[in-house]
């Protein structure tokens, strides 16, 4: 992962203005919206009423890369694009896993999985005046299936690339009004990815007229913020890019969903690097709205009555203390399980997230498709001392390594969080060998070939669905280095009956059948313990107290059609 | 002095020649396929050779530098990975919100250091100049990031009668067109003249903090350096003669010491220039300020070789540049120096 | 009534090292026209001497700490710092040792000499240029309209000299004071600058303090001379008197120690032995004692006073009349300042007081 991919936070919460809501529940706290409209109506209390008008300043951390919806995986520019783009299918406002119709209608699905038929919606029109039709949907999936070479080299198309070329067959069009889109294999995961920004549909003409498939990516307009760019059909316009400085979106007054117009004027994203700084322009009052802050400034806010603190109540990341079963003593399960029950959790949490993080319970974030509770084994050294025991392995020592260079979301502080969790291991009378490496390429390279037999790394996910954790991230099987097809080599663990319940989850065109699948791959992972998964770091977000109707999502989906600004 | 300025110019090719080198060398020997950091962690086997034939890293080292210079004379200084554009053109488009930081900076650096330095030498050895010397010491001590941030909290979220960050307000929505906010509020098409005058002293606002994070350094050097040179030449002989002939304190002080007292403030002023450009990229990123600064350290952020490598050249060569017209300036200056 | 009047003038230097004790207790006059010599080694305290007349101690660590100094009929020392500087320049010029580092290198000649009229004068630009030329031309400079763009460095020695000369006279200040005007040019120059400024004082009836630690320099320049050692004033007399009848030791040997023209044909020169005392130290007894060839044992522990030659004598102060004075407890008589050694049968030179010599290891290693 070269950027952050969007999805920087997870699940479900129902946390709106006005309504200073922690703890999140898992499904959102106020959905009036029946289903099937394309976007709910704001989550605001009764008593006030929106107000129209206005312009909201966001700080985002970093700039977006390009103004083409399909040449983009990080994280700024979804959440730009969000409001002016769409696709055939979204999130449920508020949902990390509820996918809903957008510019279709509904959809079905072939009997052999392999067909997805979309009813799309009539009377929508692109910013540029054009119509959207089946013949536009057409036209962006044939463009993204023929992307030219050279945008792929400039590694502009990974999500292109791992959720659309593999994945897309053909399209059809069948009416203007309907479009069948042919997959090369049956892959349950595709509307999830659907919802994904890179896969919303531009306008035809402005691709055309932003030379948007140009082999000479210079010439592209289209993507670098010239003629017409960013062209959707969402509640806000494009208007204008400034490199590194913002983008200024303004309110399309001809929305399709007349109901979920915007309240809003329009937007102006700005960026700005550095979280301390973001929340002092926040306190001085120069920006309304900050998509994330870092834990301990986001613990400041909560204290901080003149501003309100969003909790999105999980994130779309998981910090992992990995265990490869081809070492010793890894081998052993009791062992396994000892590691889990031997590491304090929440205190990690408290001492390295200033509690800005939720502990795992299982090999995803909270609130996806399938997630179970598995009721993972929380911290009691003394069962791990009995397990140890129990295990009869008396040589408990190996080496266990962190990265020494390096920073991320989900592992803000590497060494401190290895001193911690080696602590706790020492504790039980494990005898871990304190090990380090650079993070490029020395210890990425060595853990993926399998070399580590523990180890802290991560996962930030590429899409809110199980399939990227699960398989993706983990415990897939995948061409191996000697060209055989089996258990993926860094962690070494082999379960036939796991990875088929995996596969029979991607295969099926059941979404019950597909749920039954991935919960049979968490009961086994839950009974082997491949890994001991931590926790999801949450980033908060903060706005202004006169922000109201924003509704939170921890895959960073977050609408601002339905935000406005009180008086103040 | 024409000979003088051909001779320097011509003397600052080698320079850049030898840097280009050392740059190039050291970005290729840092330890990291750059192929491997572009692509991460789960990248094929086969992404990573394509992606290193895009970059031409297999060739030798010496063909790729070669390659490299040869777009260097041609005025090819490669292009970001990032929007696949000239660096050079990039570069030119957020050079202005740096130049007028830095300059704002040089400007309070050298407005406020000089009469403190002045002061310092009058009350020589006695606690004024010992409260300056404290002041000087921690001008240089504090990180810049951690002053920019504390002057933030004190003047933007407490007393708030500065803003906090970035280059304007946002909701004026300035047109840039030549990217200097202090001009475009006059170019602003649509604005009346009272308009125009506000987004201006906005746009001097926003300057204020950045400009004394970025200038604390230079500020802490220059007092010093005033100081010792005001003190040296109180002590010259010229300066007894001056009082012999009954010429007034304030003559005294503001012609025969100062206009002496200058010479080697001016060449550190040059020399400043180096940390202005190397503090502009931690003050930029304090100050969400869009200049050449921040986008290094996105690039760095983003394996952005290119612009990593060619940006920190065109920073030599600006340095290099300034310090030839400091040393010009030295010469009109300096009577005694005339550079055949 | 003297022009200038100083009367047991005390100077002091507060530094890091000590109270250095630089002059201690000075005393003369000097009148309207005339020319007075100051001479003795570096150190010896003549040019402090100046610049506490001038009121130009380098601060804060010198001091005047006793006397008085009067010019023209004012108390210097009760001055302001506002009226000194109306006096400076107008009324009291000096010149400098240093013609290279005295003129300020990066302001061109025109904007120091305009610069000194234009702080006493309200004349305007072009008067003040013009009285400039004027100048330049009486104290020999060629092409002065030309000259007065250039900047010191474009200046010889000597011709630096002269443009000093020219900036002290500027205004026809009433008391000249030289600080070793010619130490620093060559010989040739020497005898130039040395008669420019003779001449001009002449002719303008500036009195003029030169000083200098070359008897030859004072020989044909001054009416008076005042010998000083160790902030002391050891001998005064008129200058045809001093050279005729030198009565301290110090002056006998700074007569020995340089060239003469009347010298007779391969005459030995006699350097001073020993070096000038640590001014560090409070005198106590004469401070030419320890290098004195003519100590008696009061030497070492009375400072002699500055009395007549020939005892009695009504002491005048000024003139060519003035009276001849000396600090010794054993004057050489006039064979033996020929000789330039005590020639009495048996005279040795008295040793030390223990407690002295003691005093004096610590000192002078």
């Amino acid at each position: 992962m070269r950027r952050t991919r969007f999805g920087v936070l997870l699940v479900a919460a129902g946390l709106l203005v006005g309504a200073c809501t922690t703890g999140a529940s898992p499904t959102p706290a106020a959905t009036p919206a029946p289903t099937g409209a394309a976007t709910p109506a704001p989550t605001t209390a009764p008593e006030e009423t929106p107000k129209a008008g206005g312009t909201l300043i966001v700080a985002l951390p970093g700039d977006i890369s390009r103004t083409d919806s399909a040449l983009i995986d990080d994280s700024n520019s979804s959440y730009v694009m969000n409001q002016v783009m769409e696709g055939l299918v979204g999130l449920k406002p508020g949902s990390a896993s509820e996918v809903i119709p957008v510019l279709s209608e509904s959809w079905t699905i072939s009997e052999d999985a392999l067909t997805y038929t979309f009813k799309l919606r009539t009377g929508v029109k692109f910013h540029d005046g054009t119509d959207f039709n089946a013949d536009a949907v057409k036209f962006n999936y044939d463009r993204w299936l023929n992307i030219p070479d050279a945008y792929s080299k400039l590694e502009y198309t990974y999500y292109l690339d791992v959720a659309l070329r593999p994945v897309v067959d053909s399209v059809t069009v069948n009416s203007p009004t309907e479009v069948a889109i042919k997959l090369t294999a049956p892959n349950s995961a595709f509307l999830t990815t659907q919802t994904l920004v890179p896969f919303f549909i531009s306008s035809p003409a402005a691709l055309e007229l932003g030379k948007a498939s140009d082999p000479d990516f210079a010439n592209n307009t289209y993507a670098q913020g010239g003629a017409g760019a960013m062209t959707g059909t969402g509640p806000f316009k494009f208007k204008e890019w400034v490199p590194g400085d913002h983008v200024t979106l303004e309110r399309n007054a001809d929305y399709w969903d007349a109901t979920h117009a915007a309240y809003l004027d329009g937007i102006v994203f700005r960026v700005f690097p550095d979280s301390t700084s973001t929340l002092n322009a926040l306190q001085a009052g120069e920006i309304d709205f900050t998509q994330t802050l870092s834990p301990i400034d986001g613990k400041t806010v909560e204290g901080d009555a003149t501003l309100q603190a969003i909790d999105r109540g999980g994130s779309c990341n998981l910090f992992n203390l990995s265990i490869n079963q081809t070492h010793k003593p890894f081998d052993n399960l009791k062992i396994r399980q000892a590691v889990a029950y031997a590491v304090n959790k929440q205190s990690i949490i408290d001492t390295f997230y200033a509690g800005q993080a939720v502990v795992a319970d299982n090999w995803m974030p909270p609130g996806f498709f399938s997630y179970k509770a598995l009721n993972l084994p929380t911290y009691d050294p003394e069962k791990a001392k009995a397990l140890i025991a129990e295990s009869g392995v008396t040589d408990l020592s190996f080496d266990f390594w962190y990265p020494s260079d390096v920073a991320r979301p989900y592992m803000p502080d590497p060494k401190g969080e290895f001193e911690a969790i080696l602590r706790d291991l020492e504790a039980v009378g494990f005898k871990p060998n304190p090990k380090t490496a650079t993070w490029r390429p020395d210890y990425l390279s060595a853990e993926a070939g399998g070399d580590y037999p523990l180890w802290l790394i991560g996962w930030t996910c590429d899409w809110a669905g199980p399939d990227n954790f699960l398989s993706t991230a983990f415990f897939g099987y995948r061409e191996r280095s000697d060209n055989t097809f089996g258990p993926n080599e860094e962690f070494g663990y082999k379960n036939d009956a796991m990875w088929q319940a995996m596969d029979n989850a991607l295969k099926t065109n059941s979404l019950d059948k597909a749920k039954e699948y991935w919960q049979q791959a968490q009961d086994f992972l839950a009974a082997d313990m491949p890994s001991v998964p931590m926790l999801s770091s949450k980033p908060p977000a903060a706005a202004q107290l006169y922000v109201k109707g924003f509704v939170p999502n921890s895959t960073l989906t977050e609408l601002f059609n339905t935000v406005w600004l009180a008086d103040h | 002095m024409t000979k003088y300025i051909v001779r320097r110019l011509l003397g600052a090719i080698p320079v850049l020649f030898g840097l280009s080198i050392v740059l190039f060398a050291f970005i290729h020997l840092i330890p990291g396929d750059p192929a491997t950091a572009i692509l991460g962690q789960h990248a094929t086997a086969q992404r990573i050779a394509e992606m290193r034939e895009y970059l031409g890293l297999d060739d030798p080292l010496p063909v790729q530098y070669v390659d490299y210079l040869a777009g260097l004379l041609q005025g090819d200084f490669g292009r970001s990975f990032i929007n696949n554009q000239p660096v050079l053109g990039e570069f030119l488009r957020r050079f202005p919100a740096t130049v007028e930081l830095t300059i704002a900076a040089m400007i309070f650096a050298v407005g406020v250091g000089i009469p403190l330095g002045r002061f310092a030498a009058r009350y020589a050895q006695r606690w004024p100049d010992g409260a300056v010397t404290v002041l000087s010491l921690l001008g240089i001590s504090i990180p810049v990031f951690v002053l920019g941030l504390t002057l933030q909290y004190i003047f933007a979220v407490q007393l708030k009668v500065l803003p906090a960050s970035s280059r304007i307000d946002a909701r004026l929505q300035l047109d840039l067109q030549t990217n200097f906010v202090l001009i475009d509020a006059w170019l602003h098409a649509g604005w009346t003249f009272d308009e125009k005058v506000d987004a201006f002293v906005d746009g001097v606002r926003h300057l204020v903090l950045p400009a004394i994070a970025l200038g604390s350094i230079p500020l802490a050097i220059i007092t010093r350096i005033t100081r010792a040179s005001v003190i040296e030449v109180a002590n010259e002989d010229y300066v007894r003669t001056a009082r012999a002939k009954g010429l007034t304190e304030r003559r005294i002080d503001g012609r025969h010491i100062m206009r002496n007292a200058w010479l080697p403030v001016v060449t550190v002023i040059g020399l400043q220039v180096g940390g202005l450009l190397a503090g502009a990229v931690i003050t930029e990123t304090v100050f969400a300020w869009n200049g050449v600064g921040r986008w290094i350290v996105d690039a760095i952020g983003n394996r952005d070789y290119f612009v990593v490598q060619s940006t920190i050249l065109i920073f030599a060569l600006i340095f290099l540049m300034v310090n030839l017209i400091v040393d010009i300036a030295y010469a009109f200056l300096n009577p005694r120096i005339r550079y055949a | 009534m003297a022009l200038l009047s100083v009367d047991g003038l005390v100077v002091r230097f507060r530094t890091h090292e000590g109270t250095i004790h630089a002059v201690n207790g000075v005393s003369f006059d000097l009148d309207e026209g005339e020319t007075l010599g100051i001479v003795g080694e570096s150190g010896c305290g003549k040019s402090v001497t100046s610049l506490a007349i001038m009121r130009l101690l380098p601060k804060p660590a010198g001091r005047i700490e006793g006397g008085s100094v009067r010019f023209d009929g004012q108390d210097l020392l009760a001055c302001s710092e506002a009226e000194m500087r109306e006096m400076r320049g107008r009324d009291m010029a000096m010149i400098f040792q240093d013609p290279m580092t005295s003129l300020n290198p990066v302001l061109t000649i025109e904007e120091q000499m305009v610069e000194t009229i234009q702080a006493h004068r309200k004349v305007g630009n072009e008067e003040a240029r013009a009285r400039a030329i004027e100048l330049l031309t009486i104290v020999g400079i060629p092409e002065p309209e030309n000259r007065l763009r250039a900047f010191p460095h474009q200046f010889s020695g000597g011709m630096r000299q002269r443009v000093m000369i020219a900036m002290a006279l500027a205004l026809a200040p009433k008391l000249l004071i030289a600080d070793e005007p010619t130490t620093a040019l060559d010989v040739t120059i020497q005898a130039q600058v040395l008669e420019l400024l003779q001449r001009l004082t002449t002719e303008t009836g500036t009195a003029a303090i030169l000083i200098t630690h070359d008897l030859g320099v004072v020989a044909g320049m001054t009416q008076r001379i005042n010998v000083m050692y160790a902030g002391y004033i050891v001998e005064a007399a008129p200058t045809a008197e001093l050279f005729a009848k030198p009565s301290h030791p110090y002056t006998v040997g700074l007569l020995h120690s340089i060239p003469r023209l009347d010298a007779v044909q391969g005459e030995e020169l006699i350097p001073i032995e020993g070096a000038p005392p640590d001014q560090r130290r409070a005198p106590v007894g004469c401070p030419f004692a320890p290098r004195c060839a003519w100590r008696l044992p009061d030497c070492w522990t009375t400072n002699p006073p500055l009395v007549p030659v020939r005892a009695a004598e009504a002491v005048v102060t000024t003139g060519p009349g003035a009276t001849h004075r000396v600090a010794c407890h054993n004057s050489p008589t006039p064979g033996e300042a020929a000789a330039g050694r005590p020639l009495r049968e048996g005279f040795v030179a008295a040793p030390p007081p223990s407690a002295v010599a003691d005093e004096l290891a610590v000192v002078v290693p």
